[in-house]
């Protein structure tokens, strides 16, 4: 059953067009993901979803609810804030009271409802204290405790993460998660943060300019981008992109460079291409593959990223295994493993679709 | 090395006291003048060491009704203050949370209005007061204290506001508070501070205010500051009696400031000490 269904829906501020007809359907215990770059209209999307903000046109259904005009309060949802957005001057039960008590509900049933809460969050020895005497990891599980008490048809999270140190995001990615799959309350995440995205999503939704670029899950995004953009943005370190010209036989080389071939597939159709090559498909060869300088070495740990640059003045990264011993300044042969790279058109930056040779 | 720190912290004792006694030293004076007779009082010798006398309070609450003064000085502050509050808090409120292009406008104007001397008004209002029957009456007062504090009240609400989160009243709405929630059970208890330091400030301002006070009102609706303006009468100037009568005025208000004052500079000073 489809739990939201977004149809159309436009926003403008003053003459900028924010959001430009977006079509969504989210389907009930889904959990998915809006990322795009600031400013892609994905924080805006989700606030007209929760009712903060008024929608220029098109229609939002919540359940079988057509909540387009509703005010937030009647559309049964939770969302939780960038800033948290605790209220100061209430203990943590009372912020996580707050919504049960603005319901009307008896003081009872209240205090059953904010212990089972804790419980799960592992709050309860918090539950006398204000939110200025916790930390940040704290009063992220007392926003997600707001949000689960009422046990909404949706969750909603904008940037829930982005306050807090890498190291806490993990812990916490993982108890939102946990959550999440827990109640199965469908959600819809909003981050600019892409592993955020791949590791925690059903589904992800890659938006750019006020539009929705491509829909899917996290592989299929990953291993099939719909174009340059959604290419470049998934994954880490970024994609490498060059630019190739394919000849008859399907040997694809740098335009910029020499005529060795840089990659090869008999299927590949003749032509000006941009080729997309992710930096663990990139070998370093010892005889074969183009020519490049390494010009940075960056070990990470289990593994190293090796940033070249070939003769024509491309720069490529290659991700290898943390024991292979390159150094700055070193020539390298650089080749993608076979048919693991991308093919774009040019001037419109989308994906070219051509039949994998079987390695 | 040690010298430096030690050098500037007698830099701010000299001056930080010089202020102080800057400001201090007319109201001492007056309390001195007040226990002073009116010989010793316009004496060309000033001098601190003078026989002590109560005779200028005794004249002073004997002669005239300073308690009717007194109870309308905190009637009309009271009231004027309340609906001040009662009109800026909503009026801030809109223009904090919920701008259009014309609040920056509408914000100068509001200041602006204090930019004005009150001279510039008296003849227009005192006609509009006399046609509607407004002088020597309390309603008189309380409106015009009302409109000359409102732009002060509206600004420093309005400026307290700007500082709580957007998204603790949305994350309020969303929760399903309605407006007069939002109000309730979020906005008044954030803004307990504000809303006192506001009302502290709007008291006094009311309470001070002399201008319209001595020209709108006569005996009924008269405030302490008019009833010190009395003692400068075409008879002659009674410095100690006027003294005595200034400082039974500043008294109560001097005592809220002192009792309110952590309030009042927290509320000053908010934007600053978030």
């Amino acid at each position: 059953m489809t739990a939201i269904s977004i149809e159309n829906l436009n926003k403008h501020f003053g003459v900028v067009h924010i959001l430009k007809n977006i079509s969504l359907k989210v389907e009930e215990g889904e959990f998915v993901a809006l990322v795009g770059p600031s400013g892609c209209g994905k924080s805006t999307l989700l606030r007209i979803v929760a009712g903060l903000e008024k929608s220029s046109g098109g229609a939002i259904r919540i359940g079988a609810r057509d909540v387009t005009n509703l005010p937030s309060m009647q559309r049964d949802i939770a969302m939780v804030f960038q800033s948290y957005a605790l209220y100061p001057h209430m203990t943590v039960a009372e912020n996580l009271g707050f919504c049960l008590r603005m319901q009307k509900r008896p003081t009872n049933e209240i205090a059953e409802k904010v212990r089972e809460a804790a419980r799960i969050l592992h709050l309860e020895p918090l539950l006398d204290r204000q939110p200025r005497d916790l930390s940040g990891g704290q009063r992220q599980r007392v926003a997600m405790g707001r949000a689960i008490v009422r046990n909404p048809q949706v969750f909603l999270f904008d940037e829930p993460l982005s306050n807090l140190d890498a190291k806490l995001r993990v812990v916490m990615r993982a108890e939102i998660k946990e959550v999440q799959q827990r109640f199965k309350t469908t959600t819809v995440y909003v981050t600019h943060d892409q592993i955020e995205a791949m590791t925690m999503a059903d589904r992800i939704v890659v938006m750019d300019k006020g539009e929705i670029v491509q829909a899917a899950s996290p592989m299929e995004i990953y291993s099939r981008p719909k174009n340059i953009f959604v290419a470049g943005f998934i994954g880490s370190p970024q994609m490498n992109f060059v630019n190739v010209s394919v000849n008859d036989k399907g040997a694809a080389s740098l335009s910029k460079s020499t005529n060795t071939a840089f990659a090869q597939s008999p299927s590949l159709p003749r032509g000006e291409y941009v080729l997309g090559i992710r930096p663990e498909n990139l070998n370093l060869q010892q005889g074969d593959g183009v020519p490049a300088r390494v010009t940075l070495v960056e070990p990470t740990g289990a593994q190293t990223y090796i940033h070249t640059r070939t003769e024509g003045g491309d720069e490529l990264v290659a991700m290898v295994d943390a024991d292979v011993v390159v150094r700055s300044g070193e020539i390298v042969r650089v080749k993608p493993s076979t048919s693991s790279f991308h093919l774009f058109d040019v001037s419109s930056g989308e994906r070219i679709k051509f039949p994998r040779a079987i390695a | 090395m040690s010298s430096r720190p030690l050098f500037s912290v007698g830099i701010n004792f000299i001056v930080g006291w010089g202020a102080v006694l800057l400001l201090v030293f007319p109201i001492i004076w007056m309390l001195l003048t007040s226990f002073k007779t009116e010989i010793d009082a316009i004496s060309p010798e000033a001098s601190l060491i003078f026989q002590p006398t109560l005779d200028n309070y005794r004249a002073v609450l004997g002669r005239s009704n300073y308690w009717m003064f007194a109870l309308n000085s905190v009637g009309i502050s009271a009231a004027a203050t309340f609906l001040a509050l009662l009109i800026g808090f909503p009026a801030a409120y809109s223009m904090a949370f919920h701008p259009t292009e014309r609040t920056k406008g509408t914000l100068l104007w509001l200041l602006s209005t204090k930019m004005m001397p009150p001279v510039g008004v008296l003849v227009p209002i005192y006609i509009l007061f006399k046609d509607m029957s407004l002088i020597d009456t309390h309603l008189g007062l309380i409106l015009l204290f009302l409109v000359a504090n409102l732009p002060i009240v509206v600004w420093m609400l309005y400026s307290f506001f700007k500082d709580i989160p957007r998204d603790i009243l949305e994350a309020a709405r969303i929760d399903g508070a309605g407006l007069w929630e939002e109000f309730r059970f979020i906005l008044l208890p954030l803004s307990g501070p504000a809303i006192s330091s506001t009302a502290l400030l709007s008291i006094i301002l009311c309470w001070n205010e002399a201008f319209w006070s001595i020209n709108l009102s006569t005996t009924k609706a008269a405030t302490l500051a008019a009833f010190i303006a009395t003692y400068s009468a075409p008879q002659g100037l009674f410095w100690a009696k006027l003294s005595a009568a200034a400082v039974l005025a500043v008294a109560p208000v001097l005592i809220m400031g002192w009792v309110g004052q952590r309030h009042l500079v927290r509320g000053l000073t908010f934007g600053a000490v978030k």
